[in-house]
């Protein structure tokens, strides 16, 4: 019940709140940041299974290709997750290479599976310039994200989710 | 512990086709969202309003403090602009007069007035490749499908799907955008599309080989759908680019209205709707779920 609950916050927060707050051109993705961060935190698995109920329900209200956020949210906390095991996530280089590599990849699984599903994304003409947008709102996030991340994911993630 | 595994992977391999299953089936054009779509909507429309609202007034605050700095000049500027306005209303007044007075003669009908929904914007895109907005007003506030969406600058876009108390307005920068226009100038015909990032640039396709159109060009719709009446502002042409031999003109247009900092949009009912009853921003705040 207090999951779903935050969950739901955490979706108002981002199509509400951060919709507002454009920086360089974009609107930042922070439930990709919560993403890696959970990824981190409490392991790819964990990471990969939150970022796709945000990513999920995101898409729903929108009604178009849903799941596909899912899917790339899930692919940024699995990312994160993997770097977190072979290095201390602790570590500001870490965690900032973490968002930096699950913002990527959330990009790319999203325009690949929207250009899948007959939707061609400008990828190649705009993808470097979103991306280099994103990077650079997800890294300022990053450091008010994480502390929260971290008592969130103790609250609500059972331990057994760990990899 | 290898049939637990086999059940696991039957399980996941499910759920995959579940997942690509519902991608595919919302990747399609429909007409409205699902009950459960809409109920999902509808449930977070508070949620959405009390962020946005909570993020526009600290937005506010913030702008507030940086305007006092401007205030003197922003007022005096401001003034002029007023002026100018004013003499431009008497103009375009006694234009109107007179296009009542010629249709009169030539016996057209009087054009019939669209009825305005206001509605305020509450949430953004879910991501940055998709244009779109979420609005508190939807069906029960007369919000329907295919509508146009107008701001005080221009055109905005169209409502794609309306669920009781909210809706989603696809933007005219999304890719899924393409609106007939003309150019003001001339009068020849011109789609307007969406680039699908952004950059709040459009592209301008001209559907004449001889097109005339320059840079400066104001560009307005045509109202040869139902979705806007004739002579919305759209944007201004930016950029034409020869492409080569000449053969393919590539024409950037910069729209009136920035999608990024709007608040409150107007819908544009159906000629004659009834149902769509001008309401002021806000005066049906209350109605949410």
């Amino acid at each position: 019940m207090g999951g779903g609950l935050v969950v739901l916050v955490l979706i108002a927060l981002q199509m509400g709140a951060f919709g507002r707050l454009r920086l360089l051109g974009v609107y930042p993705e922070v439930l990709v940041v919560v993403a890696c961060c959970v990824g981190l935190h409490r392991g790819p698995v964990a990471g990969a299974v939150f970022g796709f109920i945000l990513g999920f329900l995101m898409d729903v209200p929108g009604g178009h290709l849903v799941g596909l956020s899912g899917l790339g949210y899930a692919a940024a906390g699995l990312f994160a997750g993997l770097l977190g095991l072979r290095a201390f996530p602790e570590r500001w280089s870490v965690t900032a290479s973490a968002v930096a590599l699950g913002t990527v990849a959330s990009q790319a699984v999203y325009a690949a599976g929207a250009s899948a599903f007959g939707f061609s994304l400008p990828f190649w003409e705009a993808g470097p310039r979103i991306i280099g947008a994103l990077l650079v709102y997800h890294l300022l996030l990053t450091p008010l994200v994480y502390p929260l991340t971290r008592q969130l994911a103790d609250w609500l993630m059972p331990r057994g989710l760990e990899a | 512990m290898r049939a637990r595994g086999r059940a696991v992977a039957a399980v996941a391999g499910l759920l995959v086709l579940v997942l690509v299953a519902i991608i595919f089936l919302t990747s399609r054009p429909r007409e409205g969202v699902s009950r459960l779509e809409a109920a999902f909507r509808d449930g977070l429309t508070p949620l959405f309003m009390t962020a946005s609202r909570v993020t526009q007034s600290v937005a506010g605050l913030w702008d507030g403090a940086v305007a006092l700095f401007n205030a003197h000049d922003e007022n005096r500027r401001l003034r002029e602009e007023v002026d100018a306005l004013r003499r431009e209303v008497a103009r375009l007044e006694e234009l109107a007069r007179q296009n009542e007075a010629l249709r009169a003669a030539l016996d057209l009908p009087p054009e019939a007035p669209r009825p305005v929904i206001f509605a305020e914007v509450i949430a953004r895109p879910l991501n940055n490749w998709w244009g779109v907005l979420t609005i508190n007003k939807g069906r029960r506030h007369g919000v329907e499908p295919h509508m146009g969406v107008v701001a005080a600058h221009g055109a905005v876009g169209h409502i794609r799907s309306a669920s009781a108390f909210s809706s989603e307005v696809i933007l005219l920068s999304d890719p899924r955008s393409a609106v007939g226009a003309i150019v003001q100038r001339t009068g020849e015909p011109v789609l307007v599309e969406g680039l699908g990032y952004p950059g709040t640039r459009l592209r301008l396709r001209p559907l004449t080989a001889e097109a005339d159109i320059v840079e400066g060009d104001v560009i307005v719709t045509s109202g040869m759908s139902s979705i806007f009446p004739k002579g919305v502002p759209v944007g201004v042409v930016e950029e034409v680019a020869v492409g080569p031999f000449g053969l393919s003109v590539d024409v950037t247009v910069r729209p009136y209205v920035d999608f990024g900092t709007l608040e409150v949009v107007a819908v544009l009912g159906a000629p004659g709707d009834g149902r769509a009853a001008s309401a002021a921003p806000g005066a049906a705040d209350g109605d949410g779920p």
